[in-house]
Order: structure tokens, then sequence, then C-alpha cells
């Protein structure tokens, strides 16, 4: 063969070569199929799975002071159609109100732990799903749960055991994060100190919050009763946290 | 038949027992309410969640085991709080019988300062050192806790950040290259490999501390240095960094900041700085060798970042009609503009001012900046609300103070060297005090309350301890009144409650002896002498002072002769006048009554807008006050959930006057009497 030949049948060669690679780059359903295409991480699957019902939960609780339903267990009032949990309380006249929530963090953590706990199972059932629709094979063993207001964040940690293998591959993920990127951890510090001047003083200075956390707007709305429905407000994030207080309620006539 | 009997005492006896009344305490009523005292025992919730809850005779809740108030510690969060033992305990606390946190030792706070790793601090907390090492925990940072420090401020000011500066590195790759064309190189070997070196300069702003950890961190192919007070763009390091246009706003900082072409955080922006000559702002960070920002203020400031909150301005992105000469951020005025002139006569206030405003109330102003007595001019119209408002980054955020007039809003006037602007408060009305003060002296110390003394008139005050008040400390009778200087509010419609009903009209009739020289009318027309001849019920004439009446005497008869003794003054001609004038009467008894609540004597006329327009004095009495607009909704509603119960013309009319603000005119007739009738 001649050279011109040569040359000719290497560049079609070559041609051809291109082509195929990038057809199977380009194409996903045919790398899957010969292997070379990811499956998505079991810990971004999860994540992308309860990082929406995480989120929803705590825009619930915190317009409602804190419980998801507060009706159930806590004492509340209405405002604005929402029912807001009171976090300081009396139902007397005249005497300063009693903290509901002394461990409010630790509430906020259980009552999102209590509300996802479906929500992880069936998360984790879709993904063994998913992986087993990929070919593998995939088990579950489940771990506890576990929810941390942090700060910026709240991380749900979820100790289930997932693995899958395929032929001679096998992983095995334990722990599993889902983080949530929110600041109600630093809206309750604020809350827990707003509580506290109502239980001793029957109020609490808000202008000197504002001062101190300009990011805040903090209102104060009063109902007829005595009520004070405090609203929270991150000016940066537009995030809400609002709960009620009765505290040194004077009757009228007040003798 | 005597088995009958005593078996039917029995039972009575029986029945009385029990039917005597036990007060209950519940761990949790019906309605979720904690520890709370009740007559009826079916008020206790039984359990929750498969606990049962407690539920016992007790006078007071305090008393039981469930109702114990405890302060609430968690030794995991180190948080401690008062509360209810069986609440802590529920939710895995550990209840102690302390309720002085400051005597517990897990709860006593401390100065806890978090740094990152760089030295910067991230946080400052005033908490317990249990509550210190969580923090740390939670924010990744190293701790320090001292608990020496006993005080907020105190903590915020001992902890001051670790100096920063330019943390140059320098690396010298190499990288292999060669000529070789693609196919050659992917079917072929090459003959030759030539290496290339670059050398690279990065720069980061951090501390000494963060610097050298990142020396550590890269190991010996780095040429790590850190220079203490120079910027990442300073010539003279040689950086791949270099000035640029950009701005940024930085968390925890006000000030719109220049940003270097690495990303680093420069100066504050000021415009005139880019060019060359400025090579200095550019070397150094502000505050050392020399440099410093001085391109005044930035309020809306084109050419200036140096923002100031506390003369209301901070960084934010510019918005559409807001220009800069360069970046995209700028110095956001935080004032408040255009306010209503309902709100705020002047229309505007500046960040952080506060004033008191609200219909239909009196003005009180903080007599000075030491004491907390206040002046008040003006009256509270029934339906009043004092509201505080304050100008917080261009919104005006109101809080009511009260709705019934036990908080009432005081307003001083401060200056600075920025100008004059006002503060308010929302203040304690202890009007509840008055009535138990028995002189002037007590009545007008405002550390009783904020009361006045209206002379001439007396309450028969019932203390709660059942004893009625008619004589001061020293045994003299009283002959004046401490009422509220501010009346608190009624709810006036539930007229089986209302106070007004409770005070009556009921008339005094002072009697006075007349001496035969002296005519009727002169008696009459003379208040100087009706003093002085008084023998009953003196503290009625005007302007009486204990001690007023000489008491002529007749022959043979003494002042004290007459007093109380009807029968004897008739029977020597001592004649029973009426006092003189009602309107005298009635206007110091009508200072009384609505100096003690939304009783009274005015009606209200006002526009559609709800605007007063006139006030006009009447006897009619209270239901007149329902024409008064106030807080229109607000009242609107009121009136509409009383009246429910009568779904009649009357209800129809009343909420129809309030919610337009109209005048609103019903002639009672009998319901309501003048004052003054006998």
């Amino acid at each position: 063969m001649n050279k011109r030949g040569q040359v000719t049948i290497f560049i079609i060669i070559a041609i051809l070569v291109v082509a195929i690679v990038a057809v199977v780059f380009m194409v996903p359903k045919i790398r899957e199929g010969i292997g070379i295409g990811k499956v998505e991480s079991p810990e971004n699957f999860i994540q992308t799975c309860l990082e929406d019902v995480i989120k929803e939960d705590v825009e619930t609780l915190s317009l409602q002071g804190g419980s998801l339903d507060p009706e159930d267990k806590e004492v509340f009032t209405l405002y604005d159609d929402e029912k807001v949990s009171y976090l300081c309380y009396t139902e007397k006249y005249f005497e300063v109100c009693m903290p509901q929530q002394p461990l409010l963090e630790k509430h906020i953590e259980n009552e999102i732990q209590e509300s996802i706990e479906e929500d992880v199972n069936y998360c984790f059932d879709s993904l063994k799903e998913s992986y087993e629709k990929k070919g593998y094979e995939a088990s579950v063993k489940k771990g506890d749960l576990r929810v941390d207001l942090l700060p910026k964040r709240i991380i749900t940690t979820i100790n289930n055991t997932f693995v899958f293998s395929k032929g001679e591959q096998t992983e095995r993920h334990e722990s599993f994060s889902v983080i949530v990127d929110n600041n109600l951890y630093e809206l309750i510090g604020v809350v827990n100190s707003i509580v506290e001047w109502e239980s001793y003083y029957g109020g609490a200075p808000l202008s000197l919050y504002m001062d101190n956390y300009k990011y805040l707007k903090i209102e104060k709305k009063l109902k007829s009763d005595g009520t004070k429905i405090y609203i929270l407000t991150d000016r940066n994030t537009e995030t809400i946290f609002q709960f009620a207080s009765r505290s040194v309620v004077y009757p009228s006539g007040g003798i | 038949m005597n088995k009958k009997i005593l078996i039917f005492f029995a039972f009575v006896l029986f029945a009385s027992i029990v039917s005597a009344q036990v007060t209950y305490c519940c761990e949790k009523t019906i309605n979720n309410e904690p520890c709370v005292e009740t007559e009826n025992i079916g008020d206790c919730k039984l359990e929750e969640n498969g606990i049962t809850l407690g539920r016992s005779p007790a006078a007071n809740c305090v008393q039981t085991g469930y109702c114990q108030r405890v302060t609430c510690v968690d030794l995991e969060s180190g948080t401690c709080q008062t509360s209810y033992k069986s609440k802590c305990i529920a939710q895995g606390g550990d209840p102690n019988p302390e309720l002085n946190e400051f005597l517990i030792d897990s709860c006593i706070p401390g100065c806890c300062a978090m740094k990152d790793t760089t030295g910067l601090v991230v946080n400052i907390a005033f908490v317990s050192h249990i509550r210190c090492k969580k923090l740390a925990k939670d924010w990744g940072a190293d701790v320090s806790f001292d608990e020496s420090i006993d005080s907020e401020d105190l903590c915020a000011a001992s902890n001051t950040p670790d100096a920063r500066g330019a943390c140059v590195i320098e690396a010298t790759t190499a990288s292999p290259s060669s000529s070789e064309g693609f196919f050659e190189g992917l079917f072929g070997d090459s003959n030759e490999d030539i290496e290339t070196f670059s050398i690279t300069t990065a720069c980061v702003m951090t501390t000494a501390k963060g610097c050298l950890d990142k020396r550590n961190s890269l190991g010996a192919d780095y040429d790590v240095g850190f220079h203490i007070g120079y910027l990442c763009s300073a010539p003279e390091l040689e950086t791949d960094c270099a000035p640029s246009e950009k701005t940024i706003c930085v968390e925890g900082r006000n000030e719109v900041f220049f940003v270097d072409t690495c990303g680093n955080i420069c100066n504050v922006y000021d415009s005139l700085k880019l060019s060359g000559d400025n090579i200095n702002y550019w070397t150094y960070i502000a505050g050392t060798n020399l440099v410093e920002v001085d391109c005044g203020e930035g309020k809306d400031s084109p050419t200036c970042g140096n923002c100031d909150y506390l003369d209301g301005s901070k960084c934010r992105k510019k918005s559409r009609g807001e220009s800069v000469d360069y970046g995209e951020y700028i110095c956001k005025d935080l004032d408040c503009k255009k306010i209503p002139s309902e709100i705020k006569a002047d229309g505007e206030a500046r960040n952080g001012e506060t004033w008191c405003g609200g219909e239909g109330t009196s003005t009180i102003t903080y007599k000075d900046d030491i004491t907390f007595d206040v002046d008040i001019k003006g009256e509270d119209k029934p339906g009043s609300l004092h509201i505080k408002y304050e100008c917080r980054e261009g919104e005006v955020i109101p809080e009511v103070c009260s709705h019934l007039r036990d908080k009432v809003c005081a307003e001083g006037i401060k200056t600075t060297e920025k100008g004059t602007s006002s503060y308010a408060s929302c203040i304690q009305n202890r009007w509840e005090t008055c009535v138990f003060q028995g002189t002037e002296e007590t009545c007008l110390n405002q550390e009783n309350g904020i009361c006045k003394w209206v002379q001439g008139v007396t309450l028969s005050v019932m203390k709660k301890d059942g004893e009625v008040l008619t004589t001061d400390g020293d045994g003299d009778k009283i002959y004046g009144a401490c009422v509220p200087e501010l009346a608190p509010a009624f709810e006036f419609w539930k007229e089986e409650d209302s106070i007004c009903n409770a005070l009556g009209t009921s008339v005094n009739i002072v009697k006075y002896h007349e001496s035969w020289y002296r005519s009727r009318k002169e008696m009459e027309d003379e208040w100087e002498r009706k003093r002085e001849h008084c023998v009953e019920n003196c503290y009625c004439v005007k302007d009486y002072k204990a001690g007023d009446a000489r008491g002529e005497i007749l022959s043979g008869k003494t002042f004290e002769d007459y007093l109380d003794n009807d029968d004897k003054a008739r029977e020597d001609g001592v004649v029973p006048i009426p006092f003189g004038d009602f309107s005298d009467w009635k206007e110091t008894s009508t200072v009384i009554c609505t100096a003690l609540g939304d009783c009274g004597r005015m009606k209200i006329t006002t526009d559609n807008t709800g605007k007063i327009t006139s006030l006009e004095d009447t006897s009619k009495g209270i239901k007149n006050f329902l024409g008064y607009p106030g807080q229109a909704i607000e009242w609107s509603k009121i009136i509409t959930s009383v009246f429910v119960n009568k779904p009649d013309k009357e209800q129809e009319e009343i909420t129809e006057a309030a919610t337009e603000g109209t005048t609103y005119e019903e002639d009672y007739g009998d319901e309501v009497g003048e004052n003054g009738d006998e």
C-alpha cells in the first residue's frame, strides 16, 4: 500500500476512535450499560431526599414557637391564623411567667427527629431500590437518628449502614449526614435570653437586642389578653422565629 | 324513727364535708396549661404519652412535687433555666431545687471566648463553663474560659483579635512540556522531555498563627512568610494579588471594603485611593503605618464606604437609582424617612431613635436624665393606646405598651454631638398604689406611683386586708384623695364589672352652722365662710383643708357637738344645705371618677377619618364613649364581640358608629343618672 493510502487509513481510524469516544462519554445510558456511568452517591441521594423535608419542618416549627403540633401537648395562642406556643406562661395575673421549654434547643431537635423518622425510612428504602435497579445487591441496616442545631446549620446524623455490591465490588457506607443551612441555632440563643427576661422581669429590652444583633428585627405584638407575640426576623435570610409569652399581666379594672 | 333521724343528719353532715371546697393542682389541664390550681378536678389532664400526670389536692401548686419550681440544668448543653420539676425531667434535664443560678456550680457564668484556628475571635459569650465547652464543640473552635470575669461587658472588652497581616506562600513547580503533535503523542513515543519551572506567589490575609498552621500543612515545598500589618496587594511582597475595583460587605462589620484580585479583603472603600499616588493604602492595613480611613462619612456616598451604624448607615448592595463610583456596594442610609405625620410629626427619625405615639393619649415626658419621674400633659381618652415606635434600619417598628394602660409610653430628648433625638420606653403605670397614699406628699412621690392629689373629696378605700383607710399615718382624717394621674382602662361595656358602678353617684351634704348676724345668702356665696363654719362633710367644700373650720361656737355648744349629730344641729337651728352649686361637686367627683378609670363626662365627636373634631362635656354616662374611634378597627371588633348576644338594632348602630368614626348619641334616659342626683 502506498504512503498516501496508509495515511488515509490512519485518518479514518482516528476519526472512528474519536467518534466512539464522544458517543460513549456523551450518551449516559451507554455509559451505564458498559459500567462506566456513575450511580448517585448514597450520601448525595439521602441529602437530596431529606433536605426539603427538614427545611419544611424547620419553617413550620419556627412559626409555631418551636413545636410542630402545639395543640397536642403545649399551651398555645392563635396569631395570624398560626398556633403559636407559649415559651413562657402563667395563667395568673400580676405574676411572672414560667419558662415552658427549659431545654428549647433539645426540644426542637427532638421535634424534628420525631417528624422525619418515617421520611428517613422511606429515603433509605428508595436508595436501596435505586441501586437494585442498577443491578446492585443492596442492604440497609438501621441505626440511630440524631438532629443537632449548630451555628449556621442543622446536621441530621443517620447511623444507618448501607452496603451495595456488584460482582466482586462491594461498598459500605456508614453514618450519613444531612446538612441544612439555617441560623435557627443563633435565633434560639436570642429567644432563650428573651424568655429569661420575661420570666424574671415580665418583659425584655428589644432595642438592646437589636443593637447587639444588627441582623435581627424583633417585634412584639400585644394581644388583648396580655399575651405578647415575639417575632424575630433575620434581615439577611428573612427567616422568622416567633413565640408567645404571658407574663405580669394586669386584669382590666385591676382590683 | 330516731334511727332515721340520725341517718338523715349523718348524711347531711357527710354531704357538707364532701361539698366543702377542695383545690386541686393539675400538672397539666386539658388545655395543656401547666401547674394550675382548680376546684374542678375534671380540668386536669389524666395522661400524656402513656405517662400519668399529677393531680392532687393542694392549696398551691408549689406544694406538690411535680410542680415544684426548680432550676433545670442540662449537663450536655450547659444551659440552666427556671422550670417546673416535671417539665425539666421530661426534657432530660437535672432539676436543682436551688433557684439562684449563681449558687449552682454548673451554672455560674464566666467569659467564654472562642477563636478559630487562625486566632480570630469567632464568638464571645457570658455562659457557664459547661456551656462554653459545648459552644466550642458547636463552633469547632478553641476556647478559653475565665470565671473571674463576671459581666458580659467586661467579657466583650477583654477579648481582642490577634494582629493580622499578609501570609505569602511561594511555590516553585516543575512541569514537563514537549513539541510533539497530537497523533505522535497518542500513538508514538516522544524522543525529548523538557522541564519548565513556574513560580506562583499566593497570598491570604490571616493571623500569625494562621500562617504558621498553613506552613506546617503545606510542607517543605512551599516557602511561607508572614508580614504583619501588610496587605496582600503590597507591591513589595510581589504576590499575584493586586488592587481591584471590586468591593464587598464583611459579616460583623458595617463598612464597605475593597477586595484585591485574589479575593482578600483590603481597606475601606475610598474611590480616591485607586489612583497610583495612594500605594500605601494598598500596602498597609489601615490603622498601621500612618494609613487611615479619611474619606469622611459614607452614608449614601458614591465615593466612600466608611459606614457608621450609630450614625445610621451600613454596607448594603446598591439598589436601582443608587450609584457608586466602583463596585456594587454602598453605605445605605438606615434612617427612617417619610414617616406619616400621625406617627411622627416631623416625618423623620434616626436609626435607633424611639418615640411615643398613639391615638388619644396624654403626653408623658421624663423630667430629667437622672430620675425616672415624668411630667404628664393632657388626658387619656377611652380607647387610647400608648405605642412606642422605633426606627430600625429604615423601618418603623411599633410596640404597643399595653391595652389597659398598666404600661404607658414616656419620652425624653437626648443631645449628642450629632444633634438631638428622642428616646422612649414603656413604663409601668402603678395606678393601683395611688389610692393607698394618705398624704399629698406621699401621693406626689412618683416612687409610689404616678398619682395626683385631689383636695376636697375623700375616698373610702378598703385595703386588701379589709381595713378601711380614712386616716393618714398620723391618725388625722384624710381630706383629699390620691388618685391615678393616668387612669387605667376598663372594659366598661361589661357593666357588671364596671368600677364606675362601684363608685356610685352619691352626694355629700355639707352642714354648717349659721350665725344670726350673717345672711344665708352670704354663707352660700362665700366659700371662705363655708369652710370656717362647716360642721360635717367639710372636705366636700371647695379648697377645704383640715383645720379650716374655726368652729364658731353657739353659746354652750362646741364644734364637736354637731359632728355626726343631725338631730342636735336641727334642734339648734343649724340648716343643712346641699353642697351649694352642684357643678362644683360634679367637677371634683368627676375628677375622681375619671382618674380611677374610663368613666366620666366627655363625648367625643369625630369625622369620617377618625380624627377627633370636638370634645363636649356631658353627663350622659359611659355609653357615649362608644362613639370614640380610637383604634377604630380594634374597637369595632371589641364591640361586636361584646354585643354578640344582643343581635339587635342597638348593636348595629354602635358597631357602625365605632367603625366609621361618626358621632353616636343616644338618650338612655334613666339608665345612667346624672351625677349629683339625690
